[in-house]
């Protein structure tokens, strides 16, 4: 099974400073990117190149908060939520606003902010009914972010 | 699982030992090649009979024997825009010398080579050139690509360099190998954009720099976007018969205000819509890579095409401050390839973590594309993905692998197509193939094939024959943005009207 907290070396839990990520990531790439292994045998690239890649997909999971809320829940054999009545309505709220032609950026990365936090806490707290309730409205709150962006043709940055 | 011996860093084993050749690095240009070595230490160029550490990328013949250098009579020139392309491809129209056939050959007084042949040419030239000069046997080399190039045109440079009897230790990203001889020579750290616009290709790279580490966060481009371009533009609108002339007033009016009659402006509106182009490739990466100009510690300029003060005005109005300028644009790409052969030679603390430019998928039924390597994924890459068959019985199945951003097969290009024959008849649905796809740290794709029933298996190394048409590939990306929800859409009917079949 793969453990992209086991394949870095990093302790299994939900607050990870990026800075920390990576600096564990570029020490696994250290010992196994292909290119340390030049000049050896046909095994041992492959098995680098195998290794070296592993490592990246465990970095490119673990960079998002939300696969590290999934893997996490998941470990802990919690089911993820399937339906949000409260936060429908707000839900609701945002796209008729959007509709209107309302530019909700700041706003929902405001909420994603918050919800990250929301997140954490849950985690710290191993309160599990949290976590996965603000995972639930992280993953439509970025849905709805990445929305507005694309969108958001005029503005240069 | 087994447990793999590692090796300190630096400790990488060099295979020939005792071995008294050089390792060099090669900047393989549209215009013009360049080789650096390191030195004490140090990455320099070499100059050849005093010519200047420029070579200029063209083949000619004199007394049928074969020469690279610059001529005034019959030369093939540029090719570099073809490596990897087929003859349908409209850049085609560009080279005279192109003879329709099953590949592109191009035609030299007698003789017809590939651009394959032509590259290795001057990589032998290059070779024996090195040899002559430092009295040694060459070893091996770093030769560097654009980051844009997409596999076709990778394979097509690792022929040429085994044609020319080069052995290539990797094969680098030229924005890659920029950043490498900027950031080990001033020890700069944060995120760097390099911004590489050469004779024939343009690069967007960003890349972050930390303690020897050179991490590339994503990568934009265009192949069919050069100073070639320009000059084409320019003899179009003089209505100059001869590019040479072109270029020379290109060049003449980087220093100064007139030439001839012809200002200044005159070649600044015949550049700007190329240049804007590159401003709005920049925009774009940043965009994928969620930077914002601000966010850039420094852009460091690459390419001959970046001496011109229109490029230079637009890019620090782009950012808001001035790009980097205390390194030779035509140099920087290869003292960082000569800096990166050294290392992976002799052993390094640095590391280049580079990406794939586009999207690796395959193609699924109603000719939808399933995307199992996405743009700007941290390469070495490997990925995997069951298939099953559509008919009881069925017996083969065609793979085909293509390269893109678009939803569709027919807006992608098209790297390889295989067959796994032999499936055991099972009903439809029930065989289980795995298709795994494997990039390596220079991407280049292997693909492989396992039925996992009967333990069938096919492996191919990817070698496509033919380049990308029409669009370039940036012109593909833009387009699978607007295009984005229309094909979603489409990609959903099919999807229903597979699923009302198979009722």
């Amino acid at each position: 099974m793969f453990d992209p907290f086991e394949i870095l070396g990093l302790e299994k839990q939900f607050s990870l400073d990026i800075k920390v990520l990576e600096k564990f990531y570029f020490d696994a790439q250290k010992r196994a990117h292909p290119d340390r292994f030049i000049g050896a045998s046909p095994e041992a690239r492959s098995q680098a190149l195998k290794q070296s890649s592993e490592v990246n997909q465990a970095y490119v999971i673990l960079k998002s908060p939300l696969n590290r809320a999934e893997i996490l829940l998941k470990n802990a054999g919690i089911e993820p939520l399937s339906h949000d009545p409260l936060f429908l309505g707000q839900v609701m709220d945002w796209n008729e606003r959007m509709d209107r032609g309302e530019n909700l950026k700041e706003e929902l990365q405001k909420e994603e902010e918050r919800l990250v936090k929301d997140l954490a806490d849950g985690f710290e707290m191993q309160d599990y009914e949290v976590a996965r309730r603000s995972l639930y409205r992280l993953t439509y709150t970025q849905k709805m972010i990445k929305k507005c962006g694309d969108d958001d043709t005029s503005s240069t940055s | 699982m087994t447990l793999l011996q590692l090796l300190e860093p630096g400790q990488t084993p060099d295979p020939h030992g005792t071995s008294e050749g050089v390792v060099i690095g090669i900047d393989l240009g549209t215009t013009h090649s360049v080789v650096g070595i390191v030195r004490n230490g140090k990455p320099i160029v070499l100059s050849f009979d005093d010519k200047g550490p420029l070579v200029p990328s063209i083949l000619y013949a004199a007394q049928e024997i074969l020469q690279v250098g610059e001529t005034t009579g019959e030369k093939l020139s540029s090719i570099k825009r073809l490596m990897g392309r087929g003859p349908q491809d409209p850049i085609c129209s560009q080279f005279p010398q192109v003879i329709s056939g099953e590949g592109i050959r191009l035609q030299l007084g007698a003789h017809t080579f590939t651009p394959v042949e032509v590259a290795a040419h001057i990589l032998s030239y290059l070779r024996e050139q090195v040899e002559k000069t430092l009295s040694l046997p060459l070893d091996a080399a770093v030769i560097t690509v654009p980051a844009y190039f997409d596999e076709a045109a990778r394979v097509a440079t690792k022929q040429a360099a085994a044609l020319a009897g080069i052995k290539v230790l990797r094969l680098i990203n030229e924005p890659t190998a920029a950043a490498l001889a900027y950031g080990l020579q001033t020890g700069a750290e944060g995120i760097y954009a390099i911004y590489d616009f050469g004779g024939g290709t343009f690069d967007l790279s960003l890349l972050k720099l930390e303690q020897g580490i050179f991490q590339v966060l994503g990568t934009g481009g265009d192949l069919n976007l050069g100073g070639d371009d320009i000059d084409h533009a320019l003899a179009d609108q003089l209505n100059l018969t001869s590019l040479k002339r072109a270029r020379t007033l290109k060049e003449y009016l980087t220093d100064q205000d007139s030439y001839e009659g012809i200002t200044c402006a005159d070649l600044e509106s015949c550049a700007m819509p190329f240049v804007k182009r590159t401003v709005a490739i920049t925009k774009e990466v940043l965009r994928t890579a969620n930077l914002s100009p601000q966010d850039i510690q420094g852009i460091v300029l690459v390419g001959g095409m970046t001496r011109m003060p229109l490029v230079r005005r637009e890019v620090e109005a782009f950012f808001g401050k001035k790009p980097l300028w205390d390194m030779d644009p035509d140099q920087a790409v290869a003292l960082g390839a000569a800096l990166s052969a050294h290392g992976l030679r002799h052993g390094s603390e640095t590391l280049l973590l580079d990406v794939t430019p586009l999207s690796l998928g395959l193609e699924t039924m109603g000719g939808l594309v399933e995307k199992l390597i996405p743009r700007n994924a941290p390469l070495p890459a490997l990925a995997s993905q069951e298939f099953t068959t559509h008919q009881d019985g069925q017996g083969g199945m065609i793979i085909h692998v293509v390269q893109g951003e678009r939803e569709f097969v027919s807006d992608c290009r098209s790297l390889a197509r295989f067959e796994l024959k032999g499936l055991p008849p099972l009903p439809a649905g029930a065989a289980r193939i795995r298709i795994d796809f494997a990039v390596d740290g220079e991407g280049l794709l292997t693909v492989s094939a396992l039925e996992k029933t009967t333990g069938l298996s096919q492996h191919v190394e990817v070698c496509p024959s033919y380049g990308l048409d029409e669009k370039t590939l940036v012109d593909m990306i833009l387009e699978s943005q607007k295009q984005g929800r229309e094909d979603m859409e489409r990609r959903f009917q099919v999807e229903e009207n597979l699923k009302r079949q198979s009722r």
